[in-house]
């Protein structure tokens, strides 16, 4: 009885948490502009001899992880380290939720947006693959890019007609367009389809919901900039970590401790496996995915403990 | 002055004993001492208000409470257990002193959300809710999200989440800032009320004015001591002094009255003409207002009729 009502708890404070962030314009900004910048790409580069697959899928990915970090950072930096400072937690604390469930549920709120994200992103870098390969015999795929700018319109009208909150209209509608654009081609341009990406935007949203942890737990005691602006450095380090410190760690102690407490994200990061026709395994997935659980699990432990003991108001 | 001592009963809904803050620096170093071994208690079905200036450690003392901060020293029970205890929590209600609200949430969702973190059924809970709502005369904010809305409805949207759980105590810290007068009258009404039903309530107060209407008991801080504590009445009262109110009287009745009063206490007695609060003339005024605007034909109507006469 005691465990359905904390669960009932935190997955109240967990999908509030997701709606807030949903509901802010920043939130929307990243969205709108990494997916109508993934669609657009076909149509952006040029001299491609041949390799337009490549290069569209390689860019989509790539921004999949930059505006991925732009989003978690935002929605960690939202969600916990403001709302301490707000006011908003200690009105939350105040009910019967124990620091634990508000942490972690505040962490599940994060990921689910992180997620959702990825979903998008991964569906547009579909859609701009299809349209890079195809759009040569079927013109008709260069309005690709109104997708999203379709979604907004949408919004624009429900917003008009029944005064629901704009932001979190155009996100549903974004993800709604690009969900229905992305099932038609899948239907219409089954050939031009990359499947080979799923696991490549599965991996890339992996590494940001380990990012969300990361972030999350850094600011149990740290205001945003500085929690931030350490996320973003282990960020880097993470993907340098197998040069700065992985070739030390056999010789040495302190060295294999740092690489096993950074973040290796060139785990999550397959762009070059997939060139040449290559294929990212499943089973591969699944032991990133492991480390990713394992690298949460510690990193979710200590930023409980952190905040266990802060004073939260 | 403590005019009254500490009575350590053991039905007390808060009990304080000797409870100390610190606030530490960077270092460990002590920085602030927000309460310096405060003593009080909170009766159960009592309104006690928590006075002080800015930064006498009113909310510091109230964020104790709630669990939010740890103690340095002392003991503090909120209904019998530790504030930290998450079962102590499902009977206590919180404004906070600014109204912290998820701003991109309506007043329903922001109400839904709060009630799902009490053990409460659907039916039960949107019971709850619209009777909240309409009591905060929020029930026609629709769509409209909590941070479009004024600082008083933030307000009522705050003080309707802390009665969400229908609590047995209920800690308020200003619950009348940012609210008119009519919305302050109707406030102190429904806390009264509460108390009356058996609830006890905490709140904390500038507004010296809504305190003494309300309040059963007070404690007055500064600089994290307790400086004053005990009964309104045993703390305000002027036992030297009496008072008789009745109507006006002719000129010669009075004159004898006085002689006879003058004649007993051997003092000049002082006569003056009871004067009502500025709250009561301005809701009374009010009232009139709103009545005699009710009685108005339709602007419209009364366009038509002024154009065809």
């Amino acid at each position: 009885m005691r465990i359905r009502i904390q669960i009932q708890r935190v997955a109240a404070i967990a999908r509030l948490s997701a709606v807030d962030i949903v509901r802010q314009p920043v939130f929307l900004l990243f969205v709108v502009t990494c997916t109508s910048l993934t669609t657009l790409l076909p149509l952006l580069l040029v001299h491609q001899f041949g390799e337009e697959g490549k290069m569209v899928r390689d860019s989509a990915l790539a921004f999949h992880f930059i505006f991925g970090l732009a989003v978690t950072s935002f929605a960690a930096g939202t969600t916990l380290a403001r709302e301490v400072a707000l006011g908003t937690a200690a009105t939350v604390l105040s009910k019967p939720v124990s620091r634990d469930a508000f942490f972690l549920a505040k962490f599940l709120g994060i990921a689910a947006v992180a997620i959702v994200f990825s979903i998008c992103q991964s569906m547009a870098t579909h859609i701009s693959h299809v349209v890079a390969l195809a759009s040569r015999h079927h013109r008709y795929l260069l309005a690709a890019p109104l997708i999203p700018a379709l979604g907004l319109c949408v919004a624009g009208l429900i917003n008009y007609t029944t005064r629901r909150p704009f932001v979190s209209s155009a996100f549903l509608c974004t993800a709604g367009a690009l969900a229905i654009a992305f099932g038609g081609l899948a239907f219409a341009h089954s050939a031009a389809m990359e499947w080979r990406l799923i696991p490549a935007n599965a991996l890339i949203a992996a590494a940001l919901v380990v990012l969300s942890g990361i972030l999350i737990s850094l600011s149990t005691r740290l205001r945003i900039v500085p929690a931030t602006a350490i996320g973003t450095a282990l960020l880097f380090v993470g993907l340098v970590s197998d040069f700065a410190v992985g070739r030390f760690a056999d010789s040495s102690i302190f060295a294999y401790l740092l690489y096993v407490m950074i973040p290796n994200w060139q785990h999550f990061w397959v762009t070059d496996g997939l060139s040449g026709g290559g294929v990212v395994p499943w089973s591969y997935v699944g032991q990133v995915v492991v480390y990713a659980a394992l690298y949460l699990a510690g990193t979710l432990s200590l930023g409980i403990i952190a905040f266990r003991f802060a004073d939260a108001a | 002055m403590q005019p009254e001592t500490m009575q350590n009963k053991p039905d007390a809904v808060i009990r304080a004993e000797g409870l100390t803050k610190v606030f530490k620096d960077f270092w460990g170093r002590p920085k602030v001492h927000a309460l310096d071994a405060v003593d009080f208690e909170v009766r159960p079905g009592e309104i006690f208000g928590l006075l002080g200036p800015n930064g006498a450690g009113k909310s510091t003392a109230i964020k104790l409470m709630l669990g939010l901060l740890y103690p340095t020293r002392g003991k503090l029970d909120v209904l019998g257990n530790s504030p930290r205890d998450v079962r102590t929590k499902e009977r206590i209600g919180y404004l906070p002193e600014e109204s912290h609200l998820y701003d991109y949430l309506t007043a329903r969702e922001t109400l839904t959300f709060y009630a799902r973190l009490f053990d409460m059924d659907n039916e039960t809970a949107r019971t709850r809710i619209d009777d909240l709502l309409q009591r905060a005369e929020l029930e026609e904010t629709g769509q409209r999200v909590v941070g479009e809305f004024s600082k008083g409805m933030r307000r009522r949207v705050g003080l309707a989440q802390a009665l969400v759980n229908n609590p047995d105590l209920l800690i308020l810290d200003e619950p009348t800032s940012g609210l008119d007068p009519i919305g302050c009258r109707q406030v102190k009404d429904l806390l009264t009320e509460l108390a009356r039903q058996g609830k006890t309530i905490l709140l904390c107060s500038h507004l010296l004015a809504d305190v003494e209407d309300i309040c059963d008991r007070i404690a007055i801080l500064y600089g994290g001591r307790i400086y004053a504590y005990g009964s309104m009445q045993g703390l305000l009262q002027q036992v030297h002094y009496s008072r008789v109110t009745f109507p006006e009287l002719a000129p010669p009745a009075m004159s004898k009255v006085l002689a006879q009063i003058r004649e007993a206490c051997g003092q000049e007695p002082e006569v003056d003409r009871p004067a009502q609060s500025l709250e009561q003339y301005f809701v009374d005024i009010v009232k009139q207002a709103q009545s005699a605007t009710d009685r108005l034909p339709p602007a419209v109507g009364a366009d038509d009729d002024a154009g065809t006469s």
